[in-house]
């Protein structure tokens, strides 16, 4: 699964007339993904938000879980340290880039945190740990006094961007939308970059990476600080979004919802992710009017993915449409 | 000039709204939201959503309001914030309600006011008792039930009127509700009686023991112990007082039900020195409850009615009251004033009245409590009653 | 008041001694630790419930009927969801155990979510007092039933032969499987046997915390305390865990601060397994997967 194919095609991207129709796919695409959503309800273009934000969680939770390997459940940790920090930062008047940013960085710290002791702990008892903080720090947001507001959540102020206040849905969809194409770019660069080989090469053998003169604990860091501020990035696109952050979003229930975009999308693959967040953001609101199948149907597909699937929809397309797919994403990453 | 100005903006108002069109109100329907946690933990609390809703349908049995039926539109917020303001997009941008009866926790309700205040939305608050959800005052907001400002104050005032009370323990969550619930009991108490609280504990959500907060009460000897806590953790309360002993009065919130936590202690010896908020004038079991309790398996016969399943009745039966009061020609902000001169409303369920005005959304102001004297629910408004 | 502490203390802490055994001697044999563990706890209590409550079996049977079914459960789990995909990236087997997890919970959330259910104790009879030390029948029952087990374990482990051949087995799978030992076979049986541990344990605590969905999941952390307090792996050093942790969080509760009892778990988990990740008892040993 690791990534072999050359370096970016993209810098061309508007040069070469030679690759045409894939050109005019991706720029069809585009502007699907960014005009789509005109055509909806205001509850539809929420949701298509909440689309791009799971994208950037899966991904980030991807990174540990496929592309390093490492049985690290602290995924919500980070997205709830990005809510909250970017939360508090914006309520302290800051405007939701700065804000996000703030989100940005605490992700990245919480990362790094985490990602300290995994150098020493590994699998299951690194699983446990990582598990047993998301449920610490869900404690201290219930116990955190004003800072978090306890069990009632944190109030979001409405997102200032260059002096505007962006109220709408759609508004909101496009900012979330630059922010994601940006994230997954440079995530994606980064994936296909020596760093990204050398990640990989960590988790398929920490020995002979170290042969290689690699330094395997800076990547194992690196990987873990970028999960989490790539992961911190949706928790405070998240808090915007809907205005309000509660401890009881990132408990075990979210953690199920981030496991089961990964394996559906497939452990390791980018644009698995990317169709995990997306198919399992749906399934959840159209499963809106059978109250109490949310968890079974979660956790059935989950079941169904890793004994049947165990690549998920990132392998099963990387069978079958790899020419398309190097076109259309440059290689699965 | 200005006679001419009015003329125009008369015609302006006319060419603008040419026909009658209310979201979520046509010819014959009214489409109301309900949002609850029908899953989860706290899917007991969201058995209000079914009173309401048996409420509502009764009156469309009775020929609707107004010619128009009730058309409810039920979502399950799983008491998770982010669902539930997805269960509120849903319901005002693809649904088109008219209004929403919902929110059992605090905290989807925070998480959805302000969205509903900004499209000016009415919003009946179904079950959540948080004070905090009705300040700031909210236009669009009613909270027909008692808060948890009444229900701790209540709390107190009922300790207080034994004779000879002295010494009161608190024991609490150490979360906001918890908190919330203390700050309250612990300022009336020292405001109208110039009491401290003798001794404050921590019990944890999800706690399965609570010997050491037993062996510190028995210690300490109070009167009465203040339960700000969850039905799970007050029923453990009551077990372990009843194992080691202890024969204080406990005094359960408004979250905790009779039955619930005798179901969950499973002993009524244990029961005797329990006591608990109660909202509703008939007494659980009682003859005067069936009616309400008939309504609501008339139209959910798999329900099995519960304390909380009555707790949105009476807030349902206002809102129709508003509704016929509103007019045929519905609008958003006749109902909100219809509500709003709702005064000493008497639902035949809620034991004191509702009342809202126009800088008052906090519509029941007063409440009782219930324990088993021989074997039976009973109400009681003071100690030696 | 201490002495108090202590009996109550020795109560909760063999309940997480014992289903930090089962994970333990699952580990131990087949280098899985479940994250569904909690939930055939839970799996195990409702199971009991049903066959009691429900179908209204005499309370032995209903035990024997609850252990069967959970044994057949956690068999069921082995053959035809973690033997297909062993070999894979061991992210994937701990997942899996995760969505057994969700699964087992959503479906006891499924049909008894809105209830609380109550299961009748065993014996039922009044509290019992030893000095100035108050215990319930079914506290006595808890501490037995799961010393019992704990001991039953020990001495298969240490004393019989088919045990020490199970040790050989998990330690060098490759080994066992070329002096003729049957290892899928064996770690099916493994699966089933933790299963039926799970359903005793569910079966003694019922009384006490009542049914739930979520029961297992409060234990799991606990359990999971234990286990990195003694040592990853080790059997005595989980059930000692176990026990240390129970009587931590009664005595810190009380004479510290009793919002302590809640997070101690936690903290233990994470001071532990950063300070000292081979444990309190711990050796140095080679991880493996």
């Amino acid at each position: 699964m690791s990534d072999i194919s050359s370096p970016s095609r993209r810098a061309g991207m508007w040069a070469h007339a030679s690759n045409d129709i894939p050109r005019v796919v991706l720029v069809l695409t585009i502007v699907g993904v960014a005009l789509g959503p005109l055509g909806l309800n205001e509850y539809w273009r929420f949701v298509a938000s909440m689309m791009l934000i799971y994208t950037l969680v899966t991904l980030g939770f991807n990174i540990l879980l496929g592309y390093l390997g490492q049985l690290a459940f602290a995924n919500v940790a980070f997205f709830g340290v990005g809510a909250y920090a970017a939360t508090i930062a914006m309520n302290g008047g800051l405007n939701f880039i700065p804000g996000i940013l703030v989100g940005w960085i605490g992700g990245g710290i919480a990362g790094f945190l985490v990602g300290i002791p995994a150098l020493r702990i590994r699998n299951y008892q690194l699983a446990i740990v990582t598990l047993a903080t998301g449920e610490l720090l869900r404690w201290l947001y219930i116990h955190g006094g004003s800072i978090t507001q306890g069990s009632s959540g944190l109030e979001v102020p409405a997102m200032k961007l260059a002096g505007y206040q962006i109220t709408t849905e759609i508004g909101k969809y496009w900012v979330f939308l630059v922010f994601t194409v940006l994230c997954l770019t440079v995530t994606r660069n980064l994936l296909r970059s020596s760093v990204g080989r050398a990640i990989v090469a960590v988790r398929e053998s920490e020995s002979v990476s170290l042969g290689l003169g690699m330094h395997a604990a800076g990547f194992r860091i690196l990987a873990f600080v970028w999960s989490g501020a790539l992961v911190g990035v949706a928790g405070g696109m998240y808090a915007c979004l809907l205005g309000r952050i509660t401890p009881e979003s990132f408990g075990l229930t979210q953690l199920l919802v981030h496991f089961s975009m990964v394996m559906v999308g497939g452990l390791g693959s980018f644009v698995g992710s990317i169709f995990g967040a997306l198919l399992l953001t749906a399934i959840p609101e159209t499963l809106r009017n059978f109250p109490g199948l949310e968890e079974i149907v979660f956790s059935l597909l989950l079941i169904i993915v890793l004994r049947f699937v165990p690549e998920g929809i990132g392998g099963f397309l990387g069978g079958r449409i790899s020419g398309l797919r190097d076109r259309f994403f440059g290689g699965k990453s | 000039m200005k006679r001419i100005t009015a003329i125009l903006a008369a015609a302006m108002v006319a060419v603008t709204n040419p026909v009658f069109a209310e979201p979520g109100v046509s010819e014959d329907t009214i489409k109301i939201g309900i949002f609850a946690p029908l899953t989860g933990s706290a899917s007991i609390f969201g058995r209000a959503a079914f009173g309401a809703e048996a409420v509502y349908n009764e009156i469309n049995e009775k020929g609707g309001i107004h010619g128009r039926k009730i058309e409810v539109v039920r979502e399950d917020d799983g008491c998770d914030a982010a669902r539930a303001i997805s269960a509120v997009r849903k319901l005002t941008a693809q649904d088109d309600v008219f209004m929403i009866h919902g929110g059992v926790c605090s905290g989807t309700v925070m998480a959805v006011r302000d969205d509903l205040e900004r499209q000016n939305v009415p919003f009946v608050i179904l079950g959540a008792a948080s004070a905090g959800i009705v300040k700031p005052f909210k236009k669009n907001l009613f909270q027909p039930i008692p808060n948890s400002d009444v229900v701790a104050t209540q709390m107190v005032d009922f300790a207080m009127s034994r004779p000879g009370t002295a010494k009161i323990a608190l024991i609490s969550h150490t979360d906001e509700w918890g908190e919330t619930n203390s700050r309250v009991a612990t300022e009336h108490l020292k405001n109208a009686y110039g009491l401290d609280i003798s001794l404050k504990l921590a019990l944890e959500r999800s706690t399965t023991d609570a010997t050491p907060q037993i062996l510190q009460l028995r210690n300490a000897q109070p009167d009465f112990v203040l339960a700000m806590l969850y039905p799970a953790e007050t029923a453990l309360l009551v077990r372990d007082a009843h194992k080691f002993g202890m024969t204080t009065p406990i005094l359960g919130n408004f979250g905790v039900s009779l039955e619930d936590t005798r179901d969950r202690v499973g002993d009524m010896a244990a029961m005797a020195n329990f006591y608990t908020f109660y909202a509703y004038e008939p007494a659980l079991s009682s003859p005067e409850i069936e009616p309400w309790t008939k309504m609501i398996a008339k139209y959910f016969p798999d329900h099995r009615a519960d304390t909380f399943s009555y707790e949105a009745m009476g807030g349902a039966l206002a809102v129709i009251e508003a509704l016929k009061q509103a007019g045929p020609d519905l609008t958003r902000d006749k109902f909100i004033g219809a509500m709003e001169s709702i005064t000493d409303f008497q639902s035949g369920i809620l034991n004191t009245p509702i009342t809202f005005s126009a800088d008052n959304h906090a519509g029941v102001n007063g409440g009782a409590m219930i324990a088993y004297r021989d074997g039976k629910p009973t109400v009681l408004k003071t100690w030696s009653e | 008041m201490f002495a108090q502490l202590v009996a109550s203390g020795l109560v909760q802490g063999s309940i997480y001694a014992v289903i930090a055994l089962g994970m333990t001697v699952l580990f131990r044999s087949t280098g899985v630790v479940h994250f569904g563990y909690g939930a055939f706890f839970m799996a195990g209590a409702f199971a009991v419930y049903v066959f009691s409550q429900v179908i209204g079996l005499a309370f032995v049977l209903a035990f024997l009927a609850a252990v069967a079914v959970l044994v057949l459960l956690g068999m069921a789990c082995e053959r035809m969801l973690v033997r297909p995909i062993a070999h894979g990236p061991h992210v994937a087997v701990a997942m899996m155990t995760v969505a057994m997890s969700y699964l087992l919970t959503g479906v006891a959330r499924f049909f008894w979510g809105q209830e609380v259910l109550r299961m009748p104790p065993i014996i039922d009879v009044p509290p019992i007092f030893i000095g100035s030390i108050v215990l319930t029948a079914q506290d006595l029952l808890i501490i037995g039933g799961c010393m019992a087990l704990v001991v039953a374990f020990f001495l298969f482990f240490a004393r019989t032969k088919l045990g020490k051949l199970m040790q050989a087995a998990s330690q060098v799978p490759r080994g066992a499987a070329l002096v003729g030992i049957n290892v899928p076979g064996f770690h099916m049986a493994m699966w089933g046997v933790v299963a039926g541990i799970a359903a005793v344990a569910g079966t003694l605590v019922a009384p006490v915390t009542m049914l739930y969905p979520d029961m297992g999941a409060h234990l799991l952390i606990k359990a999971f305390a234990a286990m990195t307090f003694g040592g990853f792996g080790n059997l005595g050093g989980a059930v000692l865990g176990g026990l240390i942790i129970g009587l931590a969080e009664q005595l810190a509760g009380f004479y510290i601060s009793t919002a302590l009892i809640d997070i101690f778990a936690y903290l233990v988990i994470i001071v532990v397994l950063i300070v000292l990740p081979n444990g309190i008892l711990g050796k140095k040993e080679a991880t493996r997967v």
